[in-house]
Formats: structure tokens, sequence, C-alpha cells
């Protein structure tokens, strides 16, 4: 990641420096903005689904919903603290419902769970999940045929949703494979 | 598909409706969780402001275009529209950019186009995937992102040429 960062930073600022140098100030600096006015909405999206979730967790719900999923992910990310499955079952059910808001605040704390206690392969697992989710609804798409004044704008529901799923099913391949090949070494 | 919108009011109401009956504090509960929420923006923040210097230097640089044109015959190759090329480059960088680029190819090419449902079940099909690797491993000390990056990446074009092939029949 570093790597590409560097190739990216050098590459680009050469060509800024040659062809348009007083763009690059302002590319990097809007870069920032972007990323700024980004968390400013975020912070309200997190803090509230954050706080609908504390009571479902405080009414026992998630409890419940790890205790389901609890065969599936003992099995894929190979852990056994209670707290961690919680979190990895209630941040897969959010992703699948498309509720980011609830599923990344979780993922982040599953992810530093899972590598503080050298478990690399758990987090690729969580990762590659959460990046080729399964999203059921996908909404924003459908909002925007609509928009446009599309005939069907839901005739994208099955196509969307089968692609996904097909990603999903070759990431958590992919993972699985990979950590044979780094457990045999 | 009217009923898809009703999940999510009825998920909430259930919630609520069985927290009360559990005699859960949900206003103090809701108000712990959402300073919790908080402190998780603040540790992404840093992430979130150099991942998106990052994109808008390969995008404004130049280097995007470059790269897309690079690309567009190897797309071809797969059976994938070279119209929807930037739009598979841009994904994995940035979900507004690429939100844009799929109102492009609506405008040129008509909402109910091939192109166009290729580029819907593209963009539904995939995530911004450095985004999310830097929000989901900002708070780990050792940042292995290697491996499920290039995972992401290839699990996306591997599902990119299967949509693109779904569309000519569904």
């Amino acid at each position: 990641m570093n790597a590409i960062f560097s190739i990216v930073f050098i590459i680009s600022l050469i060509i800024f420096t040659y062809f348009n140098p007083d763009g690059a100030l302002s590319a990097i600096l809007s870069g920032g903005s972007k990323g700024v006015a980004l968390a400013i909405n975020l912070l309200a999206v997190y803090s509230v689904w954050s706080g609908i979730l504390q009571v479902a967790e405080d009414a026992g719900l998630t409890q419940k919903l790890s205790k389901l999923l609890k065969p599936l992910v003992k099995r894929l990310f190979k852990t056994n603290d209670e707290n961690l499955q919680r979190d990895i079952s209630v941040n897969l059910s959010a992703n699948l419902l498309g509720m980011g808001g609830i599923a990344t605040p979780l993922g982040i704390l599953a992810t530093q769970k899972l590598t503080d206690s050298g478990n690399h392969d758990g987090a690729c697992l969580l990762f590659v999940l959460a990046a080729t989710s399964i999203q059921i609804l996908p909404t924003t798409v459908v909002a925007l045929r609509q928009t446009f004044n599309s005939t069907s704008p839901f005739d994208i529901f099955l196509p969307s949703l089968l692609a996904t799923a097909f990603s999903t099913l070759i990431g958590v391949t992919l993972c699985i494979i990979t950590n044979k090949r780094t457990s045999k070494k | 598909m009217k009923f898809l919108s009703l999940i999510l009011p009825l998920l909430l109401l259930s919630l609520f409706v069985y927290a009360t009956f559990k005699k859960v504090k949900v206003y103090d509960g809701f108000a712990v969780g959402a300073s919790k929420g908080l402190e998780t923006v603040f540790s992404i923040l840093p992430y979130l402001v150099t991942v998106f210097v990052f994109t808008e230097l390969f995008t404004q640089s130049g280097i995007s275009q470059f790269i897309i044109n690079l690309i567009t015959p190897i797309l071809k190759l797969l059976g994938i529209p070279p119209e929807i090329a930037p739009l598979v480059l841009l994904k994995p960088f940035s979900g507004s950019g690429s939100l844009a680029i799929l109102t492009q190819i609506f405008t040129d090419f008509g909402v109910d186009s091939y192109v166009s449902r290729c580029a819907c079940a593209v963009f539904g099909s995939s995530e911004t995937i450095f985004y999310v690797s830097a929000v989901y491993f900002s708070k780990s000390k050792e940042k292995r992102l290697t491996r499920p990056i290039l995972i992401s990446i290839a699990s996306t074009l591997i599902s990119t040429v299967f949509a693109c092939l779904i569309c000519k029949f569904i």
C-alpha cells in the first residue's frame, strides 16, 4: 500500500510540475477537503447508527444474532473470542442489508482485534467480504434510474445481485486458497 | 418492489418496540452509542484525508485517463463494453466520482441501453476498495493490505466480466 501511494504521488507530481504546476496544490487540497467533508457527513451517520446499535445490544439482540451465525463465523474466522464473533456477525448482517453505518465501525473494531491477535487471515477475509459485499438492495442505482425515467428501474436488481454474489464467492475462495499457502510455509 | 423500502423502517420499529419491552434504557443507550460513533469518525479522519488526496492526484494528474486508454482494448477482449472503462477503473477509488460517471453514461447512452445496464451491474457489485481498506485497517497496528486488496480487485474484475455477460441475457 505504501508503495502504491509513493508511486502515484511521485508520478502525479512529476506530471503536475511539467504540465500544470499551479494545479498540484489545488488537487492535494481538494482531496483533503473532500476527506473532511465526508468525515463531517459520517459524524452524523455513524453516531446515529452506533446509537441504534447500542440499543440493539442492550436489548440482547446482537447476542442472539451472533449465536445464530456462530457456527459459520467460528469456522471461517477461526476465533473463539465471543465478543469478536459478535462484532463480526453484526458486521456481516449489516453489510448484507446495506447498512454501512453499522457495519463499518464494527468492521474497524473487529479488524483491529483480528490483526492484534495475529489473525491476518481473518482480517483479510473480513475486508474481502466487505469490499465485495453482497448488497441485497441496490438502492442508489435504482433511485438514479428512476430520475432518468427508466422504463423498468428495478430490472437491474437480478443482474446486480448475481454479479455481487459471484464476486463475494470468488473473493472468499481466493482468501481460503491463499490462507492454505501461507500456513504451509 | 415497493415493499423493499419498508424493510428498514420496519426493522427499526421492531427494534425499538422490543427494546422497550425488555426495559432497556433507550435514551441512555442511544447516547452512549452515539459517542462511540463520534470516536470512530475521529480515528478514521486521517485515513479519509489521505485516501482522498491520493484519489485526487490520481484523477487530476491524468494518470487515470492514461490507464483507461491502456486498459480499454483489454476490456473489449473480455466482453466488457469499452464505454464503461472509466467506471471500472474509478470505482475502487471513489464512490462519488464513479456515481458521476454512471450519471454521465446514463445521459450519453440512455438509461435502458445495454451499456447503462452493464454500468449499473458493475456499480452495484463493487465497492470503493481503497477507501474501505483504509477505513477497516485504520486502528490496526500492523496493516497487511496487499493480499486483501489484490484479492478484492481480482474478484471485482472477474465479476465485472460476469456482470456484462448476464446483462446480455437478463
